[in-house]
């Protein structure tokens, strides 16, 4: 392969000094270039600690806000829930399979809640 | 975790799900205080399952095992319908009622006042089943609500289901991921619910309070994943698991 003989003439052409006031002319580019990293290093940490200040603060909580109490909840009401559904399960209709979920949790309730034998369900 | 609120069934149990716009409230039979099986005609009529304590039922002295042969002078023996001629014969009654019931072969009258009827809580709220579960934090799942106060669910999708204030019975399946179990787990879980079908289901009573949403999830016991517990459904149990402020009309 020859040689370009374009390139070997810009080759042949001697070093010329750079003018005086490129010097100043690079190191206010150096300085602009080290400010703006500088402000982004800032930003991306008063965004991190922002961050950590979201999840790190108790937040408003609408679980903690207060709502009206039911007075009259209390375990035989929830007994009465139960059986309130079983009958309305048993007025439609339902298999045996779809009642037993509601027959579970009535004996729960009966053996944790109401000890006294007078609820008794069928033996 | 604040809004965090785990409800375990075995502890206050009961968070029952009342019915608002899917579910109808139950009909005057509960006013009976009595859980009567009206699904079939039955020649003796039908029987009296479980009493409710503090109902008229147990004031009259009625108990489980009873037939019941007619109310307020209507018959229920080999009667179709008899959720709804029960309805009609308790209203009929103008706040007493007379029934008339077969007990080991004797039959015996009892009667008296109907309990006054408990008001209402006004106001409403929701419970949910398609909200976010916190599976990672608190080992939460998703479930399906199947039946609100022993009406079924719509088969479509609900973001929420309104209620009325009070105390409501949620029947949940759970729908927990595959992955969660081994290759083992994932088959005796399977085999269990072809055998036991809806009977697979459990339900949680939750009292719903004014202008709050609940979340419902299944909670996955990672103590009780063996064998035996796999076979049995005891690996897991519904929980209201997040409850937060909604406003309800």
């Amino acid at each position: 392969m020859n040689p370009d003989p374009i390139h070997e003439q810009l080759q042949s052409l001697p070093d010329l000094p750079p003018p005086d006031s490129l010097w100043p002319r690079l190191a206010q580019r150096q300085r602009r270039i080290r400010q703006r990293q500088q402000a982004g290093t800032v930003l991306a940490a008063a965004a991190a600690f922002a961050g950590v200040l979201f999840f790190a603060i108790p937040h408003a909580d609408l679980s903690q806000q207060p709502v009206p109490a039911l007075a009259r909840t209390t375990p035989a009401t929830r007994l009465q829930a139960v059986d309130h559904a079983l009958q309305a399960a048993y007025a439609r209709g339902a298999s045996d399979d779809e009642l037993a979920p509601l027959w579970d949790i009535r004996q729960q309730l009966a053996s944790v809640e109401l000890p006294s034998p007078a609820q008794g369900e069928l033996p | 975790m604040n809004t965090l609120r785990l409800l375990p069934l075995a502890l206050c149990g009961l968070l029952a799900l009342s019915p608002g716009t899917a579910a109808a409230q139950s009909s005057t039979d509960t006013s009976l205080g009595a859980v009567v099986d009206t699904r079939f005609p039955h020649a003796d009529g039908p029987a009296v399952l479980a009493i409710t304590p503090g109902g008229t039922a147990q004031t009259l002295g009625l108990r489980a095992g009873d037939r019941l042969l007619s109310v307020n002078g209507a018959p229920l023996r080999s009667q179709d319908n008899i959720a709804t001629r029960l309805e009609r014969a308790l209203e009929a009654g103008g706040g007493s009622v007379r029934l008339e019931v077969l007990r080991a072969g004797e039959r015996l009258e009892l009667s008296g006042p109907m309990q006054a009827a408990v008001p209402a809580s006004s106001g409403c709220g929701y419970v949910s089943d398609d909200d976010p579960t916190p599976v990672v934090s608190d080992g939460i799942h998703a479930v399906e609500i199947t039946s609100i106060d022993g009406d079924s669910t719509p088969l479509d999708p609900q973001n929420r289901y309104r209620l009325s204030a009070g105390e409501h019975v949620l029947v949940v399946s759970e729908q927990i991921a595959g992955h969660h179990f081994s290759g083992r787990q994932n088959q005796l879980r399977e085999q269990m619910k072809q055998r036991t079908l809806a009977r697979a289901y459990k339900a949680i009573v939750v009292t719903v309070e004014p202008g709050v949403r609940y979340s419902v999830g299944a909670r996955l016991l990672r103590d009780a994943m063996d064998n035996d517990d796999m076979r049995a459904n005891a690996y897991w149990e519904p929980v209201v698991f997040k409850q937060r402020a909604q406003e309800c009309r």
